[in-house]
């Protein structure tokens, strides 16, 4: 679903993904259905490293993200949508762990082997992903999940930037600037930067502060899309950004 | 060109590899990090890193410091208990890099003691303040709430709540006004709402505090860009930006954006109160003088709203219903205790505003100040005891065909040494036939004056249109020696009800030789002479040369006052004409 190009972002269509819509829609509505497909589009990676984590198998976990997502969207689980219940990162982690248990369960029963894993063939060939695995068993599932969806939030408001500046008509800018955007200094040669997009130096740092507090902007915006109704922004960013940290 | 990033090199910032899921290249963590920065105009957060309750401990042992609650431009707030009062307190650390300043410490303590002295129920009360371990320190009533910026972020208030906070602001506004002690940085992350609902203003003149050294003794720096009064550029603000600061808020709370350059009033973005407009647009004028004077000024104004709107909301919600019962009892006694004094003969006399010229008509005949000046024909004005509070009125020759104008002659007026000049008439709106207009108010360049559009004299002014069964505001204005006259009209059109008083008030603003600046409106009257709600409005509106023709007018010395009725167009029978001119203000209000 994700790996299919993003429809191109503007600042319209990038604030529809709002979590409140959800909540606030009648149970089977269109209109609370439909925002949360975009929803479930927007944060389908941090599932299947959910599921990766747990079950530590790649290709499993991107199928068993298929079956969830799917039921998720078919079945009746957005009755289980309310605002008291805040966050989307919490209703969806929620709700993809019972996912996961149901599947354990019926994993474990007798017919499918007893609880004893098939171990697979390829094992350890070039194609599987045994590094990720052994480099992910160091989180917990639960922060695997977190920081995925900390770096999906970045990367969604990576997207609208790039789409904005697009509109703008200067794809190039943020593609010169985009080190900056995570502080002024570290990167050294700005002027370098500078020569290449044809600014003066001071005008390319007023530039690099406007794209910095317009992609603060769009990671709150993104951010606020998916809290509930008395969701802190700014507590949901100190989340996300110790879930990065751990 | 830019540095690149590949994906096995460290990230610069923190020194941590680059993980695999790097967003596009970039370090996941710094980047949350640079995106948890305050996202403020200005965006200047001072270069130092937030202490830990922990490390700031040592430097305040009679605090107990629990957490840090934020930072902005000004510093780092903490929440702390006070051990020997064992109450909560808020401790404030401002600018520590400036803690070496010889100025910047002066300025601190002149600051603080005037900010120790304001105590008032809407304001943060300051409990203490000095240096402790390298840090000026405020320590300050703790307000359990939020402020005015997060309740805007969770709810978008309604007209109501929003109107709600205004007057809490305005009173302790007025309270440091008059301490001679400005805010400077109104903005709705410095407004407090405690559980209670209660609004408490923070940060009061530390804008000034930290404002940048500049030689005198800390003037007025620009507050929050968006919030900051044009004058504050200069440096030349007193009081009054404060008010244009708090314009931006009220706007904000009503539509949710803040006013940009040529902004939209408010009713024409969310359905709300026209008047607002009015109290919106006042607020944020560009030039100072066209403000309210004063907070408890616009708190007047606000308040009278607020009722307005609280009576109407009280009468339609169908779930009070009871209670409106309640109300209409009370009402209904109130009523008769109304009507029993009305009978005993207490009235109340007619209100002057103090300084204004004023004609009630009370004479029983025409007074010199308009004898002679009387249009069309021998006598169209007959005085009739008809007029408000049962005395005499002034009526159009008691039939439908009059019209007249009437020239107040006992003084002229001089523009170039003048702020501003309000014209105010009271009408009984009678039948509307053929006439054009209902009532026409403003300003002539002669005795003879004719305002209508026969060449002889300039006049200009704003004249009740009749369109069909209702009325609209228009602006004219004709040269003496051209016609015929320019108009503007507003679009905001209204009803009135026959044999109902009303009053056409117009404030004419000379902002320069060639521009003048319009508002008015037509209100309710009772029949005591007491004014009811707006009913119609004309918003404050520049006209100027070359369009309109005002030259003549605003260059004058001796303009004079005219009002010119139609019986056909339904203003049969006038009462109480008054005049205020208003002096230019000789200095800023407040004194550093």
């Amino acid at each position: 679903m994700t790996s299919t190009p993003q429809p191109k972002l503007h600042a319209a269509s990038f604030h529809t993904t709002r979590w409140t819509r959800v909540c606030l829609a009648k149970a089977d509505s269109e209109d609370g259905r439909r925002a949360l497909a975009d929803l479930c589009d927007a944060y389908y990676e941090p599932v299947v490293a959910y599921l990766r984590s747990v079950f530590r198998d790649a290709d499993a976990a991107r199928e068993m993200s298929h079956a969830f997502f799917a039921e998720m969207l078919v079945g009746g689980t957005i009755h289980t949508a309310d605002p008291e219940r805040g966050r989307f990162r919490f209703y969806l982690l929620g709700a993809v762990k019972h996912f996961a248990a149901r599947h354990r369960e019926a994993e474990s029963r007798q017919k499918r082997g007893g609880g004893i894993a098939p171990l697979s063939l390829d094992a350890n060939s070039e194609l599987s992903p045994a590094l990720l695995v052994a480099e992910d068993a160091r989180l917990s599932p639960e922060a695997v999940f977190d920081r995925q969806w900390a770096v999906t939030v970045l990367e969604r408001a990576m997207q609208a930037l790039d789409a904005e500046c697009q509109a703008q008509g200067k794809p190039e800018l943020v593609n010169h600037l985009r080190p900056w955007l995570m502080g002024e200094s570290g990167y050294g040669d700005q002027s370098a930067a500078a020569a290449a997009l044809s600014l003066s130096l001071p005008a390319m740092k007023a530039v690099i502060h406007r794209l910095r507090s317009r992609f603060r902007q769009m990671v709150k915006a993104e951010v606020a899309g998916t809290l509930g109704q008395d969701g802190s922004v700014e507590d949901e960013m100190r989340s996300l950004f110790a879930a990065l940290a751990g | 060109m830019a540095p690149t990033l590949s994906a096995d090199s460290k990230c610069p910032l923190c020194g941590v590899p680059l993980p695999v899921d790097a967003v596009n290249g970039c370090c996941p963590r710094c980047l949350m990090a640079g995106a948890m920065q305050p996202t403020q105009a200005g965006e200047t957060a001072p270069p130092i890193p937030t202490l830990t309750p922990e490390e700031l401990a040592p430097h305040f042992p009679q605090l107990e410091i629990l957490e840090c609650l934020g930072r902005g431009g000004m510093g780092v707030v903490y929440r702390a208990r006070q051990k020997s009062l064992n109450r909560f307190v808020a401790l404030k650390l401002l600018a520590p890099e400036r803690a070496d300043d010889p100025q910047f410490a002066a300025r601190f303590e002149k600051e603080a003691h005037a900010l120790a002295a304001l105590n008032h129920s809407h304001i943060v009360g300051v409990y203490d303040f000095g240096q402790a371990g390298g840090f000026y320190f405020l320590l300050m009533e703790f307000v359990d709430g939020v402020n005015l910026r997060q309740l805007l972020q969770t709810k978008r208030l309604t007209p109501k709540e929003a109107l709600g906070i205004v007057p809490q602001v305005c009173d302790a506004l007025q309270c440091a006004h008059d301490n001679n002690i400005v805010h400077c940085d109104i903005k709705p992350e410095n407004l407090l709402i405690d559980k209670a609902g209660t609004v408490k203003i923070a940060d009061f003149g530390i804008a000034r505090i930290v404002g940048e050294p500049d030689g005198t003794d800390g003037a007025m720096k620009p507050g929050t860009p968006d919030y900051a009064a044009p004058e504050q550029v200069n440096g030349t603000a007193d009081h009054r930006a404060d008010i244009y600061s708090l314009g931006v808020v009220l706007y904000e709370m009503l539509t949710g954006e803040r006013p940009k350059e040529n902004f939209t009033p408010p009713s024409k973005r969310v359905q709300v109160d026209i008047r607002i407009d009015e109290i919106v647009l006042r607020a944020l004028e560009k030039m100072p003088e066209l403000r309210f004077a004063t907070a408890a000024d616009m708190r007047h104004s606000v308040e009278a709203l607020a009722t307005d709107v609280a009576v109407k909301a009280t009468g339609t919600a169908s779930r009070r219903r009871r209670q409106t019962a309640l109300l209409l009892s009370l009402a209904v006694l109130l009523a008769l205790a109304v009507a029993i004094l009305a009978h005993f003969g207490l009235r109340k006399p007619k209100r002057i505003t103090p300084g204004a010229e004023w004609v009630s008509f009370d004479l029983g005949h025409l007074s010199d100040a308009f004898k002679e000046n009387i249009q069309f024909g021998r006598s169209p004005y007959g005085l009739t005891p008809l007029g408000l509070a049962d005395t005499h009125g002034v009526v159009t020759a008691g039939n439908m065909t009059s019209e007249a104008t009437l020239v107040y002659r006992r003084k002229s007026f001089d523009f170039s040494k003048l702020a501003s000049l309000e014209v105010s008439c009271c009408f009984q709106r009678s039948e509307i036939g053929a006439g054009p207009q209902a009532l026409a108010l403003g300003l002539t360049g002669s005795l003879d004056g004719v305002l209508s559009g026969v060449p002889g004299s300039p006049f200009m002014g704003l004249r009740l249109k009749v369109v069909g069964d209702s009325l609209r505001l228009e602006f004219q204005s004709k040269q003496a020696s051209l016609g015929p006259p320019r108009s503007w009209e507003s679009s905001n059109q209204f009803t009135t009800e026959e044999g109902k008083w009303y009053r056409l008030s117009v404030i004419f603003t000379r902002l320069d030789e060639q521009t003048i600046r319009l508002s008015g409106n037509v209100c309710e009257m009772d029949r005591h002479g007491n004014a009811g709600p707006k009913i119609g409005f004309f918003l404050p509106r520049n006209f100027g040369e070359p369009i309109f023709p005002v030259r003549e007018i605003l260059s004058d010395h001796d303009v004079w006052v005219a009002l010119r009725a139609h019986g056909p167009g339904g203003a049969a029978l006038l009462d109480d004409l008054q005049i205020l001119a208003r002096p230019p203000p000789s200095a800023p209000a407040l004194k550093n």
